[in-house]
């Protein structure tokens, strides 16, 4: 661990961002007291996807089965059908068009998440992409069209865990769907991203605290832009924080938000068809993702041996036994203890800050949702103080690199 | 005032739950999720409106405390401000809330002015707002109660204030 002696400023934090993702939290607070989220029928929605494909495809096509998708708690979601000629042949897909409202509870760029998606085509079960839009001319937001892929994220043997936060599979579909799990994760962080074009995303150098900065300084701005007022916990965990950065060894494509109920999976054989949600992603440190896999609100005690099940699919010990085995590379535990605060703090600001700000400002399609979630915010809060109260770490100092 | 903020609550609460929510098309998936969220959000409104008050009476009353503990480590910390006391004729919910917010921005103030530099001023501070960040931890796990989120099984809000109040 590399100790510092100074937090930055909330001012100072702002030149330490990623640029692509400085862009987004600009265009947000641009936008706030200047557009609020209106609401868009299916017939007006359909109007504008049709005038967004014919700009892209040549011929003739036929778009029908719109409809709005229900969960998430940040995008708007719809699925539809494109039917077209494509090289004298016939196509039929059916599809996903994720966009932004005026205001989501992460602010991600949708162009991030199409060149990623893209890129990890053929290394894990991802879906295909199609189009991608920063225009929000074109249909309210930026938006980005994928493939829809089959699949549940729910298994009908699953019951609620014990915190209600989090799916489970039962024995038959953990024991298939575990393995998967830590398989998909270990070939993400292990995948040559060097190789592969991802221009909006910043690549930070392996031994430095470039990765952890730069994640840290982007939550930062988030917490300053949206909050209401201080908070205490937050007070000390941003200390806590910015003063026991960590160095990366290996760069990884982080996913950012890898658990149970963010992928996609066939009930009958258990095969993983896709995972989800990669908003979040960002090149960083593995930790991140495996801390996160190991978030106990949603993971799974066994009923009779006690174990706990990260995510509700694999034995901790075993989950981390297993991704050492196949990427070849180490878990720090205190790495992961730090990813852990790192994780509810980007977490927390989601949800005691942007979500309500997005409510009070009108900026979401979901005003009670992001309200309501405040909740879950005040959960992660208790956990997050637990944490960074603990005796400091003990690490001696190492040659420090500035951000 | 006949009917007050909680019986008109509970009267939405049940109009949508027996007219609006029956109405909405099975189909549509996204309006049956919002609608629940309407039910809980009011469920939890319920629970917690006739404290918000208190809530914030009590939240003033331990910003207080903390800003003078923190004026006692170091009085050059700058974190004084004229005095004022609570006083139940004049105060608003809106006047409670903008204070408690004022004072959270000078005990953060302070608490950086104080961490600036290591040392057992710097100690004090953190152990401070260990302390009164957990008071604030155990008010608002008790205010979301009703969200479900919250681990084991928080108590009402007016019996955390009324605890909190009897055991500075």
């Amino acid at each position: 661990m590399i100790t510092e002696t100074r937090v930055p400023s909330f001012d100072e934090a702002k030149s330490l961002m990623e640029p692509a993702i400085a862009k987004t939290l600009r265009l947000k607070a641009e936008r706030r007291g200047v557009i609020t989220h209106q609401p868009l029928s299916v017939g007006e929605f359909e109007g504008r996807l049709r005038a967004f494909i014919a700009s892209r495809l040549d011929g003739e096509f036929q778009i029908s089965g719109v409809a709005r998708l229900a969960g998430g708690a940040s995008k708007e979601q719809f699925v539809f059908n494109l039917d077209r000629t494509e090289d004298g042949e016939t196509r039929s897909d059916r599809l996903v068009l994720r966009m932004d409202p005026p205001g989501s509870m992460v602010e991600t760029s949708r162009l991030r998440e199409f060149e990623l998606l893209r890129s990890l085509k053929g290394v894990l079960p991802v879906p295909e992409v199609h189009w991608v839009t920063e225009d929000p001319e074109e249909l309210g937001g930026p938006a980005m069209v994928c493939g829809f892929v089959l699949g549940t994220s729910t298994a009908s043997e699953g019951k609620e865990n014990a915190s209600g936060l989090g799916a489970t599979y039962g024995a038959r579909l953990r024991g298939i769907l575990g393995p998967q799990f830590v398989e998909y994760l270990a070939a993400l962080h292990t995948h040559d991203w060097k190789a592969e074009d991802l221009p909006s995303f910043r690549a930070p150098k392996p031994g430095t605290t470039e990765a952890v900065t730069w994640h840290l300084a982007a939550l930062d701005c988030a917490w300053a832009q949206h909050s209401f007022e201080p908070h205490p916990t937050l007070v000390l965990a941003r200390e806590w924080l910015w003063m026991n950065r960590p160095v990366v060894d290996h760069v990884s494509v982080i996913h950012g938000d890898y658990r149970n109920g963010n992928f996609l999976f066939d009930e009958g054989t258990g095969k993983i068809t896709s995972v989800l949600d990669w908003e979040r992603a960002y090149l960083g440190d593995r930790h991140h993702d495996l801390a996160y896999a190991l978030t106990t609100s949603w993971g799974e005690y066994d009923d009779i041996t006690g174990d706990f099940y990260a995510s509700a699919l694999v034995e901790q010990q075993a989950f981390l036994d297993r991704y050492q085995e196949l990427t070849g590379l180490p878990v720090d535990p205190e790495r992961l203890n730090y990813y852990q605060a790192l994780n509810l703090y980007g977490s927390i600001v989601a949800l005691i800050a942007t979500g309500p700000r997005n409510a009070a400002d009108q900026m979401t399609h979901l005003d009670v949702m992001q309200n309501f979630l405040a909740g879950l915010g005040t959960r992660f809060l208790s956990e997050l103080h637990d944490i960074v109260t603990r005796p400091w770490p003990l690490s001696g100092q190492t040659e420090r690199n500035d951000p | 005032m006949i009917p007050d903020v909680a019986q008109q609550l509970s009267a939405i609460r049940q109009t949508v739950a027996k007219a609006i929510i029956p109405a909405i098309d099975a189909e549509d998936s996204f309006a049956l999720e919002q609608a629940g969220l309407i039910l809980a959000s009011l469920d939890w409104l319920l629970d917690i409106q006739e404290e918000q008050e208190h809530y914030f009476r009590v939240e003033v009353e331990d910003q207080q405390a903390l800003l003078a503990a923190l004026v006692a480590i170091d009085p050059e910390s700058g974190a004084a401000a004229a005095p004022r006391s609570l006083s139940a004729e004049k105060e608003t919910v809106a006047s409670l809330r903008d204070w408690s917010k004022d004072l959270k921005q000078r005990t953060t103030a302070a608490f950086d002015r104080l961490t600036a530099v290591p040392g057992p001023e710097a100690d004090g501070a953190r152990r401070l707002f260990d302390e009164y960040g957990r008071r604030q931890l155990d008010r608002e796990m008790s205010w979301c109660r009703k969200t479900g989120f919250p681990g084991g099984s928080p108590v009402a809000i007016g019996s955390v204030l009324n605890d909190q109040q009897a055991n500075r």
